[in-house]
């Protein structure tokens, strides 16, 4: 049954994919499907959900490190049928790292994470092999040896995921209680409401500069806001 | 989860909208209050004078309906209340034209955000009633794609039912919430979401004590003021009483008149006086609780008391089904293991909710929702906990219910047709 839905949903992949005017090829080793549409190559994997958020999340982890590291497509997409983030890495990293998120829905498939050429992901550009297989000139020469780079990268992917994850457990920890910090006075933005008597310089967030989202009686302490905030992720 | 974080410039966008049958409160969450506007248009028939006066418009609408308003006989040609019992027809064109128009005025009031770095359009909650047909939430969404398209105001729309608002503001996750607005009454369930199969409607609401007040005044003498509905309202909010106890009440008003004579002031020239009839003002809050009361046999031969049943699903619900046992019926239709959290956090809310209990009448008058208890605690027995509050702030929590679900429904969870709820997006849905 859960290979039958498996098949089902590489069919609408590929006719996804099709669509866009790529052709399927050779898969590769760690990717369900591999297309091609003159030099540029895109990979897919498919994502599938053990009981265990934390260990979904590390195995999804690593393997977009692998995929870092050896850059087997041009571009490379996950794709689920269902985006459960507790078992996935913040958005966030897909968007550093440049893998992309599809979700499949029946018949139809939407960009959670739009995908970057790896050339252009901050940091990889000087690695100078994908320009050599896109346009054929031979690749440029690299001035350190090649694993140093792969272990300077490495370490690089490390510490911004580390920082993601200390950011995301601190926010975490603020939604739980008082969800939302106001912005600075640097964000001020003067914008007038029209009604001239109701007129108010709001900052970036909405509200008069020194005034904060938690002075809202109403938002409060409101536990909505974090069950709110759950929806289409459960 | 989906976000674990709010997104610190969604509060600028965030913008609420309830379409009340009397009012329309509509607004961001950075003014924290909404705005007013009365729920009425008037179509303006061809007039050479209008012209004169650089008028080009065919129908205007909430507070610029009074600036307009002529003689009698083209008011009521005109004049288009859209909303009834919470609903607009499907094929009432007029309606939906005053409704757009409404839903635009609000809008071009924030015209200005545009300008504003960064603000890519609001995203905008709207609450309707709980039984609102389908078509209702259809009909606004292609309302507010066209408003989109005139002004790139709205960036994502949704629609929520009135009482998820309610239960929003009130930062209940578990609770039934009774709405009485002046078309109907919802009970409505919530636990996490509405339970939508145990929702139970009434087509009953201030209207029908508007109705009674109207009979009350004609027996009393006043017959000429009975047919001014502003009249009607304000005698209404002054004298009308919510008995504990109807017969008692009715006894000790007889017993001693004086205690419950109410006088209401209308204009410097007139005033109504109930005398020795002060009882009849338990009839006035009474209806609202147990229309099928005896005492109401009359107006009902009369008409005065017509009030139609609702379907939902394969149910009948009669419309002058006692408030208790309408209650009880939908609690009934949640899971068990639900029914005493329910039984213990039950929220009015609602201007139908809203009548005086003044001290020196404490004995028998009271306000609605020790009435509420009372019902429940003679019909379940004292041992069940009851606990029944008013809203905080019933004429602005449903809006404070819009924002707080526009400020952290994630952006990227889309309409959900099973779930009912969910973001309708610009560029993917209008």
């Amino acid at each position: 049954m859960v290979q039958e839905r498996r098949s089902l949903l590489i069919d609408f992949l590929r006719k996804y994919f099709q669509e866009k005017g790529y052709s399927e090829t050779t898969p590769l080793e760690g990717l369900d499907l591999v297309f091609a549409s003159g030099r540029r190559t895109v990979g897919v994997k498919l994502l599938s959900y053990s009981s265990n958020p934390v260990k979904d999340q590390k195995a999804i982890r690593s393997f977009m490190y692998r995929l870092l590291r050896e850059k087997p497509c041009d571009e490379i997409f996950f794709a689920t049928e269902e985006i459960r983030y507790s078992h996935l890495p913040r958005f966030e990293e897909f968007k550093e790292s440049g893998i992309g998120l599809l979700k499949v829905l029946e018949g139809r498939i939407e960009v959670a994470v739009p995908a970057r050429p790896f050339e252009d992901v901050s940091g990889l550009t000087e690695r100078g092999r994908l320009p050599a297989i896109r346009d054929g000139t031979p690749a440029t020469v690299l001035s350190f040896p090649e694993e140093i780079l792969y272990k300077e990268l490495e370490r690089k992917v490390v510490e911004l995921i580390e920082q993601k994850i200390t950011e995301h457990l601190t926010r975490k920890v603020q939604a739980t209680t008082i969800p939302l910090e106001v912005s600075s006075e640097s964000q001020v933005a003067k914008s007038k409401v029209q009604n001239g008597d109701r007129g108010r310089d709001y900052t970036d967030s909405g509200f008069r500069e020194g005034t904060a989202l938690q002075d809202v009686d109403f938002l409060k302490g409101n536990p909505w806001l974090v069950e709110l905030m759950k929806r289409g992720g459960e | 989860m989906a976000g674990t974080t709010l997104d610190p410039r969604r509060a600028l966008s965030a913008y609420g909208e309830d379409y009340g049958t009397r009012y329309f409160k509509y607004g961001p969450l950075m003014e924290r209050k909404p705005r007013i506007m009365e729920s009425v248009g008037l179509f303006l028939e061809e007039s050479h004078l209008l012209k004169m006066y650089g008028v080009e418009k065919q129908l205007v609408v909430g507070d610029e309906v009074k600036k307009f308003l002529g003689a009698k006989s083209t008011v009521a040609r005109n004049l288009v209340y859209p909303l009834t019992d919470g609903e607009v027809k499907r094929d009432d064109e007029r309606g939906w034209a005053v409704i757009a128009e409404l839903t635009k005025k609000g809008f071009d009031q924030f015209g200005e955000l545009k300008e504003k770095e960064g603000f890519d359009g609001f995203y905008v909650t709207a609450a309707l009633s709980a039984i609102a047909p389908e078509y209702m939430s259809e009909k606004l969404l292609s309302i507010h794609g066209r408003v989109d398209r005139e002004t790139g105001l709205i960036k994502a729309f949704t629609v929520i039912p009135q009482p998820l608002a309610v239960a929003i503001a009130e930062k209940e996750i578990s609770c039934v919430v009774i709405e009485s607005g002046h078309g109907n009454t919802q009970i409505t369930p919530i636990h996490t979401y509405p339970l939508r199969e145990a929702v139970v409607a009434l087509y009953r609401g201030g209207a029908e004590a508007d109705a009674i007040s109207a009979e009350v005044l004609k027996d009393l003498g006043y017959g000429d003021l009975a047919s001014d509905e502003a009249v009607v309202r304000k005698f209404k909010e002054e004298a009308g009483l919510i008995p504990a106890d109807f017969n008692t009440a009715v006894k000790k008003a007889k017993e001693d008149p004086e205690r419950f004579r109410c006088k209401v002031r209308l204009s410097a020239l007139t005033e109504i006086d109930m005398e020795d009839k002060g009882w009849l003002r338990f009839l006035i809050g009474e209806v609202v609780f147990n229309p099928s009361h005896e005492v109401y046999e009359s107006y009902r031969k009369r008409g005065v008391l017509n009030i139609r049943d609702a379907r939902l699903g394969d149910e009948t619900i009669e419309g002058s089904l006692p408030l208790d046992e309408a209650i009880v019926r939908s609690i009934r239709k949640t899971p068990t293991s639900l029914h005493d959290t329910l039984l213990s956090k039950m929220i009015l809310s609602g201007g139908n909710f809203q009548w005086k209990a003044p001290e020196n009448l404490r004995d028998v008058a009271v306000p609605s929702p020790v009435k509420v208890k009372r019902l429940l605690t003679e019909r379940l027995g004292s041992t069940i906990s009851v606990d029944v509050r008013l809203t905080q702030d019933p004429q602005f929590s449903v809006w404070k219910g819009c924002v707080v679900w526009s400020l952290a429904l994630p952006d990227n969870y889309l309409w959900n047709e099973r779930r009912g709820e969910g973001w309708f997006k610009r560029g993917v849905h209008f």
